[in-house]
């Protein structure tokens, strides 16, 4: 799973969600098997997902990753163009841009989470909104599951877009639960159930993902279809590059973070 | 006034109202004639979607005390009947007004083929330049864009207007006030319903009946123009023009004025450069007096350069499953002077969330007359007919706790305008706020 477009960050949802957006039509949420069922362990769960993906060996190599795409609020009619940087371990930049929109930039250098738009301008993230950004912006999260979470646990099993799944529930640092939803046969990632924090409030999200392609070895969700505040937000990845020659400031805070950082 | 931001309000409120009454709709507003067979089908295909998305989406899952599962036994059969599209449309508004709330309404979809005209089109909406209110049952000339049709024919603030295009306003102006009294949307329907008269395509001819300023009645043709602002479409908005305009007013006083939250990146880059122009002034005026409303956010990152601490919100959304906060976060320097805030009965939705959110925070005063109290979350969508459908997904409520549809906002101060100070070329409004902004400590 891509991390970064499957948890497209809360302020860009939150923004995302103050616009006249519409909620679409809601995926299937499958059925509960019976409880007889065996269920293996989280770890194993997770490890035969990282397999799935690349394996390790492979993900290790990649350093830094660039995505571009569209994210479209469906049944709105607003489609957004996304462009996302990352690099190992957690730095992360983010820009979005529609008419509707302006531009929307989130990043972090792996220590401060920062938010920057036309609309609402420069935004240092704090407390929990802050965690739960750095969480997400981990470099390949599941696939470093052992760091990226302090506690995971098999809690069931349930059909996904009519394919059956282990429920693993995972517990980073400092943040609530997540359900993730891994595919028995092809143990890929196909949905992932969230909490939300942000300053204007606590927000349930609900992502399915699809599209699984190979990049240089790597297996990722092209797709993603989030539910959240009511609105159904689509992300498909239209390019993938790994281990690009990226700027060196790519990272660095932005004059206006600076400053406010500075006045702070 | 833009008729491409009010026109859903006209249709809903005054489509129901104005079928006995000699005042025309706007010609964008045309419907074609008996449907075909799939063209029925789509009728009902998207009266289903209506019904549906309102039974699932409203915010309140009692609908306001409506029996939604009737309704739905009550207006199919009326759709199944329905001849013709306009039939259609009537069928859903109606049903609709048993919500009796804002922000539900159909869009017809000529109004989004308009849009696709290309510029060379020969049809293009036009405007006089004439913006209006009805006062007292009196259609008053409020203010006339720079250059203008109505600038170039000499037509002056203050002027009230007796008719247009043969017809004479005063009793339609007079039946409609009275169906009005007491309502929240009184001012936006009556100006909406001369202003819907005065638009029609670039190079129109209209004549025009007015009282000028020494009370002679006097006419004058009206070719019309392009309107004031840009024009924008976003999504499944219909088109909107956006309109803005910075001064100064008197002693560095700032003053912004603008028509609809839109367009960020041009929106907000203008009121960025206002803001730090005016950092050192004593005070600002934000006019939002025509402001309709529109993306929410704007308001909450324009309060950011108003609001220095943190943790403070414009009020809250909510809809079925969530409730989401407004929040104002505060810019790296924030203006300390006084800020006045200009509204009437057309300010509606985000501005009198923008209003009364700045005032709940004690960081602002509002002069002019009681808002319009149309603030919900709304939403579009297109329909299989290819209409488009306006919806409620979620209600607002103020930091106080105030629910403020139905209800608008009261001004602080209380001004309105007058004949004799408009035909003096006065905004009594404008003044009451700068006034405030020089004198009161």
């Amino acid at each position: 799973m891509n991390p970064k477009i499957s948890g497209v960050p809360a302020f860009v949802l939150a923004v995302a969600a103050l616009l006249m957006l519409t909620p679409g039509p809601f995926a299937d949420a499958g059925r509960a098997l019976p409880l007889q069922d065996t269920l293996p362990k989280a770890e194993q769960i997770l490890d035969q997902y990282v397999t799935a993906i690349g394996g390790l060996a492979a993900l290790e190599k990649v350093n830094n990753r660039v995505i571009k795409g569209t994210l479209e609020i469906a049944g709105a009619g607003i489609k957004l163009a996304i462009a996302v940087y990352q690099a190992r371990p957690n730095k992360a930049y983010t820009v979005l841009d529609s008419a509707a929109t302006g531009k929307i930039e989130t990043g972090t250098n792996g220590e401060v989470a920062w938010q920057l738009s036309a609309m609402a301008g420069p935004q240092v993230l704090e407390g929990e909104e802050r965690v739960n950004f750095l969480h997400l912006n981990i470099f390949d999260r599941l696939a470093y599951w052992r760091t990226s979470f302090k506690k995971v646990e098999t809690s069931g099993a349930e059909d996904v877009s009519g394919k059956p799944c282990y429920k693993v529930t995972a517990t980073p640092a400092g943040l609530p639960p997540q359900t993730l939803y891994f595919d028995k046969e092809s143990h890929l990632l196909l949905r992932a159930e969230m909490t939300v924090v942000n300053q204007a409030g606590t927000f349930a999200s609900d992502t399915y993902l699809s599209d699984y392609r190979p990049v240089n070895g790597i297996t990722l969700a092209h797709r993603t279809v989030t539910k959240l505040m009511g609105q159904e937000r689509i992300t498909t990845m239209e390019s993938v590059e790994q281990n690009v020659e990226l700027p060196a400031d790519r990272f660095d805070l932005p004059a206006e973070i600076k400053a406010l950082i500075k006045k702070d | 006034m833009n008729r491409k931001r009010q026109w859903w309000m006209r249709h809903f409120f005054i489509g129901l109202i104005l079928a006995a009454l000699p005042i025309g709709m706007p010609a964008q507003t045309r419907e074609p004639a008996k449907q075909t067979p799939r063209e029925h089908q789509l009728d009902l295909d998207s009266f289903e979607y209506v019904w549906k998305t309102v039974f699932e989406k409203h915010f309140d899952p009692d609908w306001g005390g409506v029996d939604w599962q009737a309704a739905h036994a009550e207006f199919r059969p009326q759709m199944e009947a329905a001849q013709s599209r306009r039939e259609a449309r009537a069928v859903l508004r109606t049903m609709l007004s048993r919500l009796k709330l804002t922000h539900f309404n159909i869009i017809p979809s000529e109004l989004y083929s308009n849009m696709r005209r290309p510029e060379s089109a020969p049809e293009k909406p036009g405007a006089t330049g004439i913006h209006l209110r009805v006062i007292d049952d009196h259609a008053l000339v409020i203010s006339v864009d720079p250059a203008s049709p109505a600038d170039l024919a000499g037509i002056k603030t203050g002027w009230e207007i007796l008719g247009i295009s043969g017809r004479e306003l005063a009793l339609p102006l007079a039946v409609l006030g009275k169906e009005f009294e007491g309502k929240t949307l009184k001012d936006l329907v009556l100006a909406d319903a001369v202003a819907g008269l005065l638009e029609g395509n670039c190079g129109d001819r209209l004549e025009v009946s007015f009282l000028d300023g020494a009370d002679r009645m006097v006419s004058r043709t009206l070719i019309l123009a392009e309107s004031r602002g840009t024009g924008f479409q976003i999504g499944n908005l219909p088109p909107v023009r956006l309109w803005f305009e910075q001064r100064a007013v008197g002693q560095g006083i700032g003053y912004f004025g603008f028509d609809i939250f839109i367009a960020p990146a041009i929106l907000m880059t203008a009121f960025n450069g206002f803001m730090k122009a005016f950092m050192d002034a004593p005070g600002i005026i934000l006019d939002l007096r025509s402001n309709g409303g529109g993306q929410g956010e704007i308001a909450c990152g324009m309060a950011g350069w108003l609001v220095a601490e943190k943790g403070k919100d414009l009020g809250t959304i909510r809809t079925r499953a969530d409730t989401v906060k407004l929040i104002v976060r505060p810019r790296p320097g924030t203006f300390p002077g006084k800020v006045a805030v200009l509204v009437d009965g057309l300010s509606l939705c985000g501005a009198e969330i923008f209003a009364g959110g700045l005032r709940d925070l004690g960081r602002a005063r509002i002069f002019g007359t009681h808002t319009g109290g149309a603030a919900l979350g709304g939403n579009i969508e297109r329909l299989p007919n290819g209409d488009g459908f306006m919806y409620a997904f979620a209600d607002y409520v103020t930091a106080g706790g105030r629910v403020l549809e139905g209800q608008g906002l009261d001004p602080d101060v209380r001004v309105q305008h007058t004949r004799e100070a408009l035909l003096q070329g006065r905004d009594l409004i404008l003044e009451a706020a700068a006034d405030w902004i020089r004198n009161v400590k």
